[in-house]
């Protein structure tokens, strides 16, 4: 579904990612894991074209997007949900969707994601009228995530959501992810909480440097064990 | 070695600092000395420094018409004394360092036996600071701020009323042909306004008379809605407008939708047809001071304003031509009395004038070389400016 | 009595204009952090705009809604000479821009139309209306229904309308707005556009009672940005509120105070406001940013 072929990119002459290469297929759960700064908000700020691509190419559904205005991936199908949530905090909740909605790919009902994202999370439903300021944190991890689905994505570029949470809360939302994943969302999960993170992921890439260092086809116990300590120095009692 | 190669370059740079210095100072003396000489043959040099592009390009041209009518005439009948006259016209912007710029390159460069300036008082102070180095016989027809002639110079005229002369004239003339008793100013906040709001105040209500506002705006304020409303409401029986024309007429319509429809007075700022370009039907009645009226049954301004109209195609509507018209004349006569174009000689000469009959009144200037000239008072009557009196 | 129901209407009529000039420079600031110190300038070219139009015997109101777009089609262009280049780099340097737009506006309709007022006048300039003793003119009249509707439009625009809400999502969060399929640049110069032809109507609507001159663009910027502070930079119903309150504050102190500090006390109550509450009086109650 997606593909990313050697690319950098970075801030002017400061080259962040270095010819990194993953993939992600449909109805997967894709994690990148790594630790603080070794460009994995890049990564995903790269595909969405914030950063534009310096060599490389990014493959989505078969067609290279790397050169597409950023505001078209929307409506392409692909949802980003940023780091830290980045929700309108001046505006309302119903208002935050709607945004999505006026850019979505017009084809998918807006009214049925409506419905599902509020099935989904409640919560929001009644807080329709407040602003997004006024949120808690896991409410505005909410909404930010329910601000994508309402776009109805084929994939979600999801950065950090567990960033800030309680424990309780991240669990939830985790199972939350799943559940998007069961109905058929793809998503790319970049991830600093790599024990909530591997709970749900099916595959993984680890990163370092700009490069991924560590690419896990199926996981099972033991490999797990193996990434825990030597890529992201947990220790495995 | 290199510390001494060091030393010889700024030597040799200062030292060709210093020749530049001097040859910059005495080249111009040197030439000047043999330009005086060898002028006094060739014709006389009269230099005009005032606005000729830009906003007051219109008045500034206007000051140059008068003058260059005058040199013509002059020159048409021989000159002075066999020497033709010339009309040196520069433009200063109305800029201050640009009015500066061109009175000292006019005194250096060209070496003018006379100098006539500007439109604005500010700037005809700091020039008249340069003229009066050399002694140059220098007349001010048009700026007419009171301290223009405050400074003590020897070598400067003005040939017309001063700004403190026309307020007089108007609290004589409500005084002796006005009804009104109780009186608003509206006053821009500037120190022309301020002045005219001391003095007008103080000899109005010596009189018993009273002024029941003293309402301040500031230049290039649009609405007056407010000052308007709180003279409303003390209910005078007049008003007058202590300003320029660009706020005045504003305020005038600005009155006339508040439902003030009592009688406006204002003063020179209202001369001329701008007042009813920008003013409209508001400013109709409106009395003011003025001083110059085309249609004077004077002999000296009928052939003025024919000679005008004939060489310009229009009736000279305000006294910025003919000031500076009389001024160029009264250069003249005093050269042709004097004998010479020396300096001292012709200021001497104009100091001595008594009642020296010119379009803008009789001419006797006092030791600081002002004249008491005629201060009309016009009313804007059906479109037209039209002079109303004049105290004899 | 009289007097003071006068000095509330004076007090309105003014306000009226300034929220509608504030609205369009809040606006620009909101989206694209821009500090336009050329708005005035725009009035300006309203004004002249609609005193062209009438010389060629166009009626008043379709020359009035002509210059609204005469202004933004301006604005089209100085966007893109002067704001646009500009979008990534320090908002200290799009502000020094503004300033340069402001002058070499100035001096080119100096140039061209020379620095001498020209009058507008329309059926509404001459007659006022009364009641009571209170007395108003039909052009103030026109101003603030005009104002007040296009103030009413601006609000719905942004607080209702798809365009609206892209535009304050983009002037909160222009990358994630990004995200969210909002092309922020176009967003930016759309709302130039509009912010600087509100401004243009301003003008227009003024240029019966106050003449048209090169200069007259500059004391409305001004008190646009004293109204833009009072009510919170970016703040739209900040601007309008906030110019109501300027001009109440104009003619309470002009008239009960003295109208030779008029513009002293209004500047008070600005460093006043910047003292006590920089975000603006109105940032409490309707705490929203465009």
């Amino acid at each position: 579904m997606l593909n990313i072929n050697q690319i950098v990119s970075g801030y002017g002459d400061i080259k962040v990612l270095k010819e990194i290469s993953l993939h992600v297929n449909e109805g997967e759960i894709v994690g990148i894991l790594g630790a603080n700064g070794v460009g994995k908000t890049t990564l995903l700020k790269t595909i969405s074209n914030l950063i534009k691509t310096q060599e490389g190419t990014i493959t989505y559904l078969g067609k290279e997007i790397q050169n597409s205005s950023p505001h078209k991936l929307l409506s392409m199908g692909i949802a980003h949900v940023p780091q830290g949530r980045h929700i309108f905090s001046k505006m309302s909740v119903i208002e935050n969707l709607q945004i999505s909605m006026d850019h979505a790919n017009k084809k998918s009902n807006g009214r049925d994601r409506l419905s599902y994202v509020f099935d989904l999370f409640p919560r929001l439903k009644e807080r329709l009228k407040q602003l997004g300021g006024t949120l808690s944190g896991g409410e505005q991890q909410m909404l930010a995530i329910a601000r994508a689905l309402v776009a109805g994505p084929k994939l979600i570029l999801l950065d950090e959501p567990s960033m800030g949470l309680a424990p309780l809360v991240v669990q939830s939302m985790f199972e939350t992810i799943q559940q998007i994943a069961k109905d058929g969302t793809t998503i790319l999960l970049v991830e600093q909480n790599a024990v909530a993170a591997l709970e749900i992921v099916q595959r993984l890439y680890v990163m370092d440097m700009g490069r991924t260092v560590y690419e896990s086809q199926q996981i099972n116990n033991q490999e797990l064990d193996k990434i825990k300590e030597v890529y992201l120095g947990m220790s495995v009692s | 070695m290199k510390r001494f190669k060091k030393m010889f370059f700024m030597m040799v740079s200062l030292l060709s600092v210093l020749i530049l210095l001097l040859a910059g100072c005495s080249a111009p003396k040197g030439a000047s000395e043999s330009d005086s000489k060898k002028d006094s043959s060739g014709p006389m040099k009269i230099g005009l420094v005032t606005q000729l592009s830009g906003g007051g390009a219109l008045y500034g041209n206007l000051m140059k018409q008068g003058a260059q009518l005058a040199v013509d005439q002059i020159n048409a009948k021989g000159g002075v004394d066999g020497r033709k006259l010339k009309l040196l016209a520069e433009d200063d912007q109305a800029n201050p360092s640009e009015s500066v710029k061109v009175t000292q390159r006019m005194v250096s460069d060209e070496n003018i036996d006379a100098w006539i300036g500007t439109l604005k008082s500010s700037d005809t102070i700091t020039d008249i600071g340069i003229t009066a180095k050399k002694n140059i016989p220098s007349f001010v027809p048009v700026a007419v701020a009171d301290n223009v002639t405050d400074s003590g110079l020897n070598n400067v005229y003005r040939n017309v009323a001063k700004n403190s002369m026309q307020i007089t004239e108007m609290v004589n003339y409500i005084l002796k042909e006005q009804p009104h008793k109780k009186m608003a100013i509206i006053a821009e906040n500037t120190d022309y306004g301020r002045n005219i709001v001391k003095i007008f105040s103080e000899q109005f209500e010596k009189d018993g008379r009273k002024i029941t506002n003293k309402e301040l705006y500031n230049v290039g304020q649009k609405d007056f809605n407010n000052q308007l409303t709180k003279i409303k409401a003390s209910k005078p029986d007049s008003v007058l407008i202590a300003g320029l024309v660009a706020e005045g007429a504003l305020i005038a319509k600005q009155a006339k939708q508040l439902g003030i429809n009592q009688q406006l007075y204002s003063f020179g700022g209202f001369m001329g047809k701008q007042p009813m370009e920008l003013g409209g039907s508001a400013v109709n009645n409106l009395i003011h001071t003025d001083y110059f009226v085309p249609t004077a049954k004077d002999e000296k301004t009928q052939s003025f304003v024919n000679d005008f109209n004939k060489k310009y195609g229009q009736i000279p509507d305000s006294y910025y031509s003919a000031a500076t018209y009389d001024a160029v004349y009264l250069y003249a006569d005093a050269v042709k009395k004097a004998g010479t174009s020396d300096p001292e000689k012709v200021n001497k000469v104009l100091h001595e004038l008594k009642d020296e009959h010119t379009v803008m009144g009789d001419i006797t200037f006092d030791k600081n070389g002002q004249a008491a000239t005629k201060v009309w008072i016009s009313q804007i009557q059906d479109g037209k400016q039209v002079g109303i009196y004049h105290a004899e | 009595m009289t007097e003071f129901i006068q000095i509330i209407v004076n007090g309105m009529a003014n306000g009226a204009l300034y929220a509608l000039i504030a609205l369009g420079l809040t606006l620009i600031y909101g989206v694209m952090n821009l500090s336009n110190f050329a708005q005035g300038e725009f009035a300006m070219i309203g004004a002249f705009g609609t005193y062209f139009l009438m010389q060629m015997h166009m009626n008043y109101m379709l020359a009035i809604i002509l210059s609204f777009i005469i202004a933004g089609l301006i604005g089209f262009v100085i966007h893109i000479l002067a704001f646009h280049p500009l979008r990534k780099s320090e908002p200290l340097n799009m502000m020094l821009s503004s300033l340069g737009v402001s002058v070499f506006l100035v001096n080119l309709s100096q140039y061209l139309f020379s620095p001498n007022p020209k009058v507008v006048s329309n059926s509404f300039s001459e007659k006022s209306i009364q009641a009571f003793g209170v007395f108003l003119s039909e052009q103030r009249i026109l101003i603030v229904i005009v104002s007040l509707i296009l103030c009413g439009f601006t609000y719905w625009l942004l607080e209702r309308s798809k365009f609206g809400r892209s535009v304050r999502a983009a002037s909160l969060d222009p990358d994630t707005a990004t995200l969210y399929g909002i092309p922020t640049n176009r967003i930016a110069f759309l709302t130039f556009i509009f912010g600087v032809a509100l401004t243009g109507i301003a003008g227009g609507l003024t240029a019966p009672i106050y003449n048209v001159y090169p200069t007259m663009g500059i004391s409305l910027t001004l008190k646009a940005f004293v109204v833009v502070v009072l009510g919170g930079m970016g703040n739209i119903p900040g601007a309008i509120m906030g110019g109501f309150i300027v001009g109440l504050i104009e003619s309470f102190s002009a008239g009960y105070i003295s109208t030779a500090f008029q513009d002293v006390i209004v500047f008070s109550a600005l460093f006043l406001v910047l003292i006590i509450k920089p975000e603006g009086i109105l940032s409490k109650v309707q705490g929203e940013k465009v």
